[in-house]
């Protein structure tokens, strides 16, 4: 036991990572990672301009997306609140960039990938807690 | 007239009110007001007597008369036995009824030519029967001309109306001939910068015939931003109000108001626009756009606040006025897009609905000329996509696009150039087709917003009147339980097939329009494949020959081939001044000139399982995965820069 009362720091993180591992709520609809149902790609620019491309139709329209920078996730969330995995680590090399995005234009291509099929942006919403 | 004066002898009141129906020279007011003194009648069931015309309609026709200068009931029987004597002239002068009554666009044409019959029927003692007969008066001499020459006449008369109303006299009087008359209407020169006048319907100008009486028209929802059709286009944006929609009439007599408003400033003239829009106008509009809002399902709360700000906010309402008013084919936009009923696809609904919520509580918005243009811009492209087929429009290449036009323009200069590009895909990458796409979109964007001012009187049907006359004739099919089926189907008119393979019926036609060979593409062999054409087709006309229907329709190179083979001999036949259809063909030098102009595309792709960083790629026709030059790995390098 540590006697000196500086060394107890009540705001000290989780010593594992498991204790703040993201837990879903219960009744959130969870759809499959687009990466597992369609080829995809993440595209970003130096000024933060971000497309994800995909070239099958989604369930539903993307309302915005969630950018974890901590767990490298980048989750879309639909006009129901259904959510979708991008399906695919969003590497460090991304991070500067995309952290600098406030909208991802959601791109969807015919399935040869030759076609623009549709295309509206979605609000990029960034969580940065740094664990 | 035999029903309804049955029914008006039957009461005091009714043969009290006959004699002045019976009175020719008060026809429609005085019918109408008997109607309405019969159906006050007391009676157990008794069936309502409708008016012969709406009141809209006698309104608009009293003040036409007036505007003509006729001052008596003799006058105006002589001029309607001309009218009706004239079954073409009279179709003609029906489309410009409202903007006759409610406009002072026209006032020197209707003041001349009021002035014109009023010569014409001194001649002849002002005699109905007389006049019923074909003579040299103005409006034998105008109906006689309509035939070929309809779409001149209307282009003159909605395009300068001051320059028809100066040759009115020459031409009356036989000193110029229609040739003359309407020198300056030529429709050959390259496209007018406005837009094509929408064609405005009303009651007919005639005399009661005792015939079913026209019913007022069902109010239409008033005017959204942006409109769409499910499965066509729309041009949603995060910062301008969306495509909206609505599937409710108009549920007060505010916004049936609001929408006769609109319909006015339709037709008005950019300098009459500004004289008609002040504070109260701009008020009405809003009112109509609140209730267009609720009806996308926006909170009633949010959108009444809209409208009570504006309403009690006169400073507000004159901002508002003055950017109308800056801003006229918004105004006319709006109008168009009031009689829009069609639904939108998700996700451009729900995202509709969260912008025009954003108008709704930020009414100062509408105040704003940035935001009033962007809007405008999306609502041409919105409105040109839906008149024109967008499907046909774009071909294959794009198919139906929803949503994010303003954010391509964007992809496009953020994407290729310079600027380098970090692509993490699970397959090939996308990039480059987008790209092509994009240039292609906004290619064809600026064609669509151009052709979007134009309309059918831009071009001229080639069908040939027969026997009879008569531009169209009747076609007997069998339906699917083999009874015969009659259709009356325009002369001339021929089924093409388009790039999708559907049948589509068009009137061969030449005009101002040109056809437009896509960009074409390269085979996987890297052989040159040519692009389809973008041809503008006539798909219906009026029963004066005229074209009152145009369309786009995207062609493969063999069955434009066959098309214009065929209106270009329908041309040389017609005689007309233009002999063929003008075509604009993309090819493979023109191609080949535009991948050396291509913009590089500088990639640096991230393998997805592992991170690792491939080397940064210049080549502006880079296509699936050409494969790394040199590898970096980026587990150790957490902030991995961008170089060039």
């Amino acid at each position: 036991m540590n006697k000196n009362d500086d060394d107890i720091d009540v705001l000290a993180q989780p010593m594992s990572y498991q204790d703040k591992k993201y837990v879903r709520p219960e009744d959130a609809i969870v759809l499959p990672p687009l990466a597992s149902f369609c080829e995809c790609e993440l595209v970003v620019n130096e000024a933060g301009m971000t497309m994800v491309v995909f070239n099958k139709s989604l369930v539903e329209g993307i309302h915005w997306v969630e950018y974890d920078m901590d767990l490298s996730l980048l989750t879309f969330v639909t006009w129901s609140g259904s959510v979708m995995e991008l399906g695919m680590k969003v590497h460090a090399p991304f991070k500067k960039y995309l952290k600098m995005a406030e909208e991802i234009m959601m791109v969807q291509m015919s399935d040869s990938g030759a076609d623009m099929v549709m295309t509206y942006p979605a609000v990029l919403v960034t969580r940065h807690i740094g664990i | 007239m035999g029903f309804v004066q049955d029914q008006l002898r039957k009461t005091s009141v009714e043969s009290a009110v006959a004699a002045d129906a019976l009175d020719q020279n008060k026809a429609v007011i005085a019918e109408n007001t008997a109607i309405r003194a019969a159906n006050l009648l007391p009676g157990v069931n008794k069936p309502l007597l409708p008016l012969i015309v709406s009141d809209e309609a006698e309104k608009n026709r009293v003040a036409i008369l007036k505007k003509m200068g006729f001052t008596n009931g003799e006058q105006v029987a002589y001029f309607g036995a001309e009218i009706d004597s004239n079954p073409q002239l009279k179709t003609f002068f029906e489309g410009f009824e409202k903007d006759f009554a409610r406009t002072n666009k026209y006032d020197a044409v209707l003041a001349k030519m009021g002035k014109q019959i009023l010569v014409d029927g001194q001649k002849i003692g002002f005699d109905k029967e007389k006049a019923e007969a074909k003579g040299t008066g103005i409006i034998d001499k105008l109906s006689a001309d309509l035939k070929g020459n309809g779409a001149q006449i209307t282009k003159q008369l909605k395009d300068k109306p001051d320059l028809f109303a100066d040759k009115l006299d020459g031409y009356a009087t036989g000193k110029i001939d229609i040739v003359a008359f309407l020198a300056e209407a030529t429709v050959t020169a390259p496209a007018p910068s406005k837009p094509a006048p929408e064609t405005p319907t009303a009651a007919p100008i005639r005399k009661p015939q005792g015939a079913a009486p026209t019913t007022p028209a069902a109010p239409a929802p008033v005017a959204a931003p942006v409109a769409a059709q499910a499965a066509e286009i729309t041009t949603p944006t995060t910062s301008a109000p969306a495509p909206a929609t609505s599937t409710s009439s108009f549920s007060s007599a505010e916004d049936e108001f609001a929408e006769g408003l609109l319909s006015t400033l339709a037709s008005a003239s950019d300098s009459d626009m500004k004289a008609k829009i002040g504070k109260d106008e701009a008020k009405i509009i809003a009112g109509g756009l609140a209730s267009k809002a609720i009806a996308l399902g926006v909170s009633a709360s949010t959108a009444n606040g809209f409208k009570d700000t504006i309403k009690k906010d006169d400073k507000l309402a004159s901002a508002i006025a003055q950017n109308l008013q800056n801003n006229p084919e918004f105004v006319r936009q709006l109008a168009r897009m009031a009689k829009d009923n069609s639904t939108l696809p998700e996700p451009i609904k729900s995202r509709a609905q969260q912008e025009m919520g954003e108008l709704m509580a930020n009414p100062e918005k509408l105040a704003s000329d940035d935001y009033v243009k962007t809007l405008q811009r999306q609502i041409q492209m919105a409105e040109s996509m839906k008149k024109f087929d967008i499907a046909g429009m774009f071909g294959g290449l794009m198919g139906p696009l929803k949503g994010g036009m303003r954010d391509m323009g964007l992809i496009a200069s953020g994407f290729s150039g310079l600027l380098p590009v970090l692509s993490m895909s699970k397959g090939s990458s996308f990039l480059p087709d987008i790209l092509i796409n994009v240039r292609n979109f906004e290619a064809n964007k600026d064609a669509a917003m151009a052709f979007s001012h134009y309309g059918p009187e831009d071009m001229t049907a080639l069908g040939k009147p027969g026997a009879d006359g008569k531009y169209f004739h009747t076609v007997v099919t069998k339906n699917a339980q083999g009874q015969d089926v009659k259709k009356s189907v325009p002369n001339g008119q021929i089924t093409i097939k388009d790039a999708s393979g559907n049948d589509v019926n068009v009137i061969p036609s030449v005009g101002v329009l040109m056809a437009k060979q896509e960009k074409g593409k390269l085979d996987g062999n890297g052989n040159f494949v040519p692009g389809n054409i973008r041809v503008p087709v006539i798909k219906g006309v009026d029963e004066l020959g005229n074209a009152n229907s145009l369309s786009l329709v995207v062609m493969t190179p063999a069955e434009f081939a066959k098309y214009k083979d065929i209106a270009d001999a329908a041309a040389r036949e017609k005689g007309g001044s233009i002999k063929q259809l003008a075509f604009e063909p993309y090819t493979a030098e023109d191609f080949a000139e535009a991948q050396r102009k291509a913009d590089p595309i500088r990639m640096a792709r991230v393998e997805p399982a592992t991170g690792t960083v491939m080397a940064i790629s210049a080549n502006p026709n880079l296509l699936r995965d050409s494969g790394p030059a040199t590898t970096r790995h980026a587990s150790n390098d957490r902030d991995l820069t961008l170089q060039g």
